[in-house]
């Protein structure tokens, strides 16, 4: 079956009717591909596109009751619906972000491709997940009965498992507004590429610093260790931003390059992944306190 | 459940009733019959289907019909009204920017879409937004350059054609004369088309690399909505094969490689086909399969053909060895190679190895066939030789010639992929099953890389001697070809690449055994280039490392034993100096790149010390590889207007060559180009004979007999003319559409009085229709000698040189090409745009062999990376910043107005002058393509002086050693 709706709410009540027999679509790039193969991945698809609203992005302050202020970091933040296109985003001052939604595929994906299917597919290449962990994204998730606020970072529990629920959707996606970050992905030629390894760094106003990797693990990954190392080691500029020692970088990456679990498969070998993993952080981190 | 939807496609409002799992590329190809936007994988990794929805480009394939209601939808064929085109439309006829043409609908939306939304796009932003329009022809720049041009002009008033009315017609820059088509869409290729009553078909491939078939039951298939025929390979009791019959029309018995045909459905719609396909239960006996070449090689007891002797081949051509892997083998003898190494000072070997990879053409391979009353057989199909396929195919059912019928339209690349015969007799044996319906089987864009052949792998092993001031005295050579599981053209490719197989050089003692060997791997077929992109890996990389172990400068090295008038090639042939100049081309490639002052300093690094900057050279060259009896024909026919159809059967699957033809042909009857039509289908019922489109013979072969029916033509207009004018046809000439009296332009009569013959004031009529009919054979080839090698096996050679500037990011791997000039001695260049576009192209495409792509199969032999996600083709951002071609002009004596072909060569030899410039740029020898990032980068990290990287691997012997490995 194929459903319609035309608001959340209609939705929600499907997807409490159909559960996991049911799943939403929006831009469809990567259902249509499962269901081009044959494989489709459910029984009912729940369309999105007719809801309006899904695709908008708003910028404002993080000024919600203290439970509710995610990221906490945050001053000012961006909530993009969840069927918010790779092209809008790559437009946003995010540096990150918008870097992440550039290096998707082509054009014509980015005009489709949508954010929160980005995130829900949890694939551990995902460009637009690894880009939002770093940015300490928080998701506002919706059942029938209401919402709930979940950060990113505790969203991909392992390979393509999500603690979405059956009943859930993602309705938008909050991240930091104003945050220094940086983007590097490598991939075997010039676009149209899926990550051998991506890297996504960010500084938040105070001063912590967040890394994450995608095409490192099971799933998009954060990388704790060299954040705690990253925040602990950075100095504080004049101006107000944040500095690091070369040292500090090279010892970053030796962090991360042990912290990252890449796979060896055909799309690239394990050592080959770390030793990125190592390269890509060290030119994001240059670029943010460059 | 359908839904109804509202979508403005092309500014007209249209209600549709869809079913939900429609896209909106099968509604507006299948639905609508706006075939301009093309299929070229369904999964959203081409960008062929590319239309704007909503003032952005989107991929059709990747949009439900139902997600698009109250769209607003543009397509192709909302560019132009068809007669004016589009600025873009315009600019890519003008620059070139087109070559089959599949690509290009999706490739203007593309631009369409940017221009749309940005009045002033800089370079990098028009690369950005056709990086997901992947071409596989031109190499982007033209296209680039193209919507470069229309941006430009929108300020000074908009793009402005431009044409120049006096250039000549040969040598110069005649426009393709079909861009017109494919610029609009309207181009249909066998993709787009549906015949009444039409049946499609899918096909269930093989899990496994090698095993017994021990059961197939297709009883559940059969009995399933809208199956009309299900087929397996018990059905099909005949052998194919062009060479060597050794392949089942779908796999009888055993399975030789993960993705072969094993069984097929014909069905009412697709989904149903497929539905049966997967209902089809099949019982494997699964087998260890051969997967490495040397080991296949060598091993006598695990065959992929136990059969081999049984099969039939071309006696006297092919040496197939019944008991071993071996397919054919290829001797090549000259001089004693013992008492070369005798006389050398140095000794050096070196094996190389290169994956198989795949065409990719743009359009995958897909047929129609009917098994019509009276048992005629049409077939429509994408290849790129109807003749063949006719003739193949009536090898195999023993039917006679005149009953079958093949057509070929546009086709949407080849590059030998589409050369023999592939799809077209199973989907005829589904028509005879289905009762004589037609019916059609379009590969997806996974069964193109799986089940359908690629190019194959390549072990070399090469043993040179040279003296100390730079002479090679012998060299020794084996090639190890991983055929895959059939011979296809894989024994011809160890045939030609063998007599090609020492290089463009002077080789006095030359010894090559080039072994053709199956192995249970997806099989191999003709690639641009035949072979000799492989073996010039191994020739070219050689030349720069022996000249290294000599302290010799690679240049003077390839100069001091580069074949010159006076000299043999190695099959015995005197080189004459119409052969051309692969000298010319190295001196220019090199003054072109800097060559001597880059050389004598080291690489260079930039200031962190982390980009590398090397450069590097490489030689070329390529004969048409064809059997020594190949032939074709022309007719030319005028029309009422004067003006003439030129029927040819060589297919323009995007090279251009019926622009050259229609060049040719208004050069030489003296009418303008506008006059000269060629229609584009070839037709076996209505065109004449050619051989093949392979081997960049057409333009030679197809431009000779052009000229010979243009001749015979103008001798019919002259007899017609000397009687109504009273004088001799000596004294008559031919100029613009007029035959006249020489010295006396006024007297003379205009063509258009004697097209259908000449009639006298009084009436009485003379002569008849101006028809002329032309023919070349290739002449006085021979044989290889079986021991030997020695005959005349080519035509014509052509010669080239590329070189190169590279920069390889020591952190990543990465290697950017900077700059590539390359030069080919062309014999005479008869459109310089097209000669220019099939450089850039060639290059482009070998530098995808170069740098990324390779088939990667488990340990199993199961084909891992069948997409264009995971077999990386270059894409718009992967050109190098300068491509130079550069032409030199030595005639061929025996070629149209001295040309040779040139359509592969720009390919041959990329792989090699990177391999070289990075060597120069890092220090290390890299003796295996792909130079992907993490192959460089292991290498750049993990390497010591004999290191093993990646499966590189290299061995440097001191002492003369003359032994041959592993000769069974
Ligand atoms: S056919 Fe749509 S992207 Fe390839
Ligand atoms: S012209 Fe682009 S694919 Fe052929």
């Amino acid at each position: 079956m194929f459903f319609q709706p035309h608001t959340i709410e209609e939705a929600l009540a499907l997807k409490r009717e159909h559960g996991a027999a049911a799943s939403f679509i929006a831009g469809g790039t990567d259902l249509i591909v499962m269901m081009n193969r044959g494989r489709c991945p459910a029984k009912n698809y729940i369309d999105l596109s007719h809801i309006p609203g899904l695709d908008e992005i708003k910028r404002a302050r993080n000024d919600n009751p203290p439970a509710d202020r995610m990221p906490p970091g945050a001053a000012e933040i961006y909530t993009a619906g969840c069927c918010a296109t790779f092209s809008r985003l790559a437009e946003l001052p995010v540096t990150c972000l918008a870097g992440a939604a550039l290096s998707v595929g082509g054009p014509q994906i980015r005009n489709r491709g949508t954010i929160a299917g980005n995130i829900v597919s949890a694939s551990p290449a995902g460009d637009g997940s690894t880009a939002l962990l770093s940015l300490d994204a928080a998701l506002e998730l919706r059942n029938a009965n209401g919402p709930r606020l979940l950060s990113l970072r505790d969203f991909f529990l392992d390979y393509r498992k999500t603690a979405l629920a059956d009943d859930e959707m993602i309705v938008s996606i909050r991240f930091p507004a104003a945050w220094k970050s940086a983007w590097q992905k490598l991939g075997k030629r010039g676009a149209m590429n899926i990550s051998m390894v991506c890297c996504s760094c960010a500084v938040s106003e105070s001063g912590r610093f967040y890394a994450a990797f995608g095409s490192a693990g099971p799933s998009p990954m954060k990388a704790r260790r060299t954040e705690e190392f990253l925040t602990g080691a950075a100095v504080r500029t004049g101006d107000g931003g944040m500095t690091l020692s070369g040292k500090a970088i090279d010892e970053a990456a030796r962090i991360a390059q042990e912290e990252v679990q890449p796979i060896d498969d055909f799309r690239g070998g394990a050592d080959y992944r770390r030793a990125m993993a190592g390269v890509l952080l060290k030119r994001a981190l240059r670029q943010i306190i460059a | 459940m359908k839904s109804m939807i509202t979508l403005t496609i092309n500014g007209q409002r249209t209600a549709l009733e869809v079913p939900p799992s429609r896209t909106l590329l099968e509604l507006l190809k299948g639905d609508l019959h706006l075939t301009g936007a093309k299929l070229g994988c369904g999964i959203g990794e081409c960008g062929t289907c590319t239309v704007i929805m909503n003032g952005r480009p989107v991929n059709a394939c990747l949009v439900l019909a139902v997600e698009a209601d109250g769209s607003d939808i543009r397509t192709i064929e909302g560019e132009s009204d068809g007669e004016h085109m589009s600025d873009l439309q315009q600019a890519f006829i003008d620059f070139g920017a087109i070559q089959c043409g599949f690509c290009t609908p999706g490739m203007i939306m593309s631009a369409r879409a940017l221009l749309m939304r940005n009045r002033n796009p800089t370079r990098d932003e028009i690369v950005e937004a056709i990086a997901g329009n992947l071409c596989r022809c031109t190499g982007y720049k033209p296209i680039i350059e193209a919507i470069e041009a229309v941006a430009r002009a929108r300020n000074e008033g908009g793009y402005k054609t431009s044409e120049d009315a006096h250039a000549p017609y040969v040598g110069g820059a005649a426009k393709r004369i079909d861009g017109v088509e494919k610029v609009t869409g309207s181009a249909t290729f066998v993709h787009d088309m549906v015949l009444p009553g039409m049946l499609h078909a899918r096909i269930k491939i093989s899990p496994c690399a090698s095993a017994r078939i021990v059961h197939i039951d297709t009883g559940k298939a059969a009995a399933m909505p809208g199956v009309k025929a299900v087929l397996a390979g018990k059905d099909l009791p005949y052998k194919v094969g062009l060479y060597l019959q050794d392949k089942n029309i779908l796999a009888r018995d055993h399975v030789r490689y993960q993705g072969e045909m094993v069984a097929a459905v014909a069905a009412e719609t697709e989904e149903q086909a497929r539905a049966a396909c997967d209902a089809i239960s099949i019982q494997y006996d699964v087998l260890d399969p051969v997967l490495d070449v040397e080991e296949a090689f060598a091993s006598q007891s695990r065959l992929v053909h136990e059969e081999l002797g049984k099969y039939s081949w071309l006696k006297g051509v092919f040496f197939p060895k019944p008991g071993t892997n071996i397919a054919h083998h290829q001797k090549i003898r000259k001089g004693d190679v013992n008492d070369g190494f005798a006389r050398a000072s140095l000794i050096t070997q070196y094996e190389f190895n290169n994956p198989p990879v795949q065409h990719a053409p743009m359009e995958t391979h897909t047929a129609i066939a009917q098994a019509k009353p009276g048992g005629m057989v049409e077939i429509t199909t994408s290849a790129q030789s109807p003749f063949t396929v006719r003739n193949l195919f009536c090898h195999t059912f023993g039917t006679p010639h005149s009953k079958v019928r093949v057509r070929v339209p546009y086709v949407g690349g080849g590059f030998g992929g589409k050369a023999g015969i592939h799809l077209e007799p199973l989907v005829y044996c589904l028509s005879k099953a289905a009762g004589g319906r037609p019916v059609k089987l379009t590969c997806r864009r996974e069964e193109e890389f799986n089940t359908l052949p690629s190019r194959q792998g390549l072990h070399s092993v090469v043993r040179t001697g040279v003296t100390k001031d730079g002479k090679i005295t012998a060299l020794d050579v084996r090639y190890l070809w991983d055929a895959g599981a059939y011979a296809d053209y894989g024994v011809n490719i160890g045939r030609a690449a063998a007599y090609s197989g020492a290089g463009p050089y002077t080789i006095p003692n030359c010894s090559i055994d080039s072994y053709v060997v199956y192995t249970n791997k997806v099989f191999g077929t003709a690639y641009r280039g035949f072979g000799h992109l492989e073996v010039l890996w191994a020739i070219e990389r050689n030349m720069d490392l022996v000249a290294k172990r000599l302290g010799m400068d690679p240049y003077d090295f390839r100069m001091n034993n580069l074949l010159r008038t006076g000299d043999t090639t190695i099959t015995g042939e005197p080189f004459t100096e119409n052969h051309g100049r692969p000298d010319k081309c190295l001196e220019i490639v090199a003054k072109e790149i800097g060559w001597e002052r880059r050389w004598k300093q080291p690489a260079t690094r930039n200031a962190s010390g982390r980009k590398l900057r090397g450069v590097g050279l490489a030689m070329l060259h390529k004969a048409p590889a064809m059997p020594t009896f190949t032939s074709c024909s022309v007719v030319i026919k005028f029309n009422e207007d004067a003006s003439v159809n030129v029927l040819v059967s060589g297919v323009d699957y995007g090279q251009g060559t019926y622009t050259a033809f229609a060049q040719i042909a208004a050069d030489e009857l003296k009418i303008p180009m506008e006059k000269v039509h060629i229609p584009w289908d070839c037709d076996t019922d209505y065109t004449p004979y050619d051989w093949q489109t392979v081997a960049s013979r057409l333009t030679v072969m197809g431009g000779n007999a052009i000229i010979e029916a243009a001749r015979e033509c103008l001798n019919q207009i002259k007899q017609m003319a000397s009687h109504a004018l009273r004088i001799s046809p000596d004294y008559l000439v031919c100029e613009n559409s007029r035959v006249h009296v020489k010295g006396q332009p006024s007297k003379g009569l205009d063509y258009k009085q004697l097209a259908l013959g000449y009639t006298y004031p009084d009436g009485n009529s003379i002569g008849g229709p101006v028809i002329g009919h032309g023919r070349c054979i290739a002449h006085g080839l021979t044989h290889l000698h079986p021991e030997t090698g020695q005959g005349l096996p080519a035509l014509d050679w052509t010669y080239g040189a590329h070189a190169a500037e590279i920069e390889v990011d020591a952190e990543t791997g990465f290697i950017e090409v900077l700059r590539i000039v390359s030069a080919f001695d062309a014999g005479k260049v008869i459109n310089t745009q097209q000669c220019r576009s099939q450089v850039i192209g060639g290059v482009v495409q070998g530098l995808g062999s170069a740098l990324s792509e390779k088939f990667i199969f488990d340990k199993n032999g199961c084909f891992l990376n069948a997409t264009f996600k995971d077999y990386k083709i270059p894409t718009a951002k992967d050109i190098p910043q300068e491509m130079r071609p550069i032409f030199v002009e030595t005639p061929y004596p025996a070629g149209p107005h001295g040309a040779r072909g040139i359509a592969e060569h720009p390919m041959i030899s990329v792989p090699s002058v990177i391999g070289n410039a990075f060597a120069d740029a890092t220090g290390i020898e890299m003796f295996e393509f792909p130079l992907d990032p993490e192959t460089v980068y292991m290498a750049l990290n993990y390497s010591g002086s004999t290191a093993s990287v990646a499966g590189n691997k290299y061995v440097t012997l001191e002492t003369p050693h003359c032994g041959r490995q592993g000769e069974p």
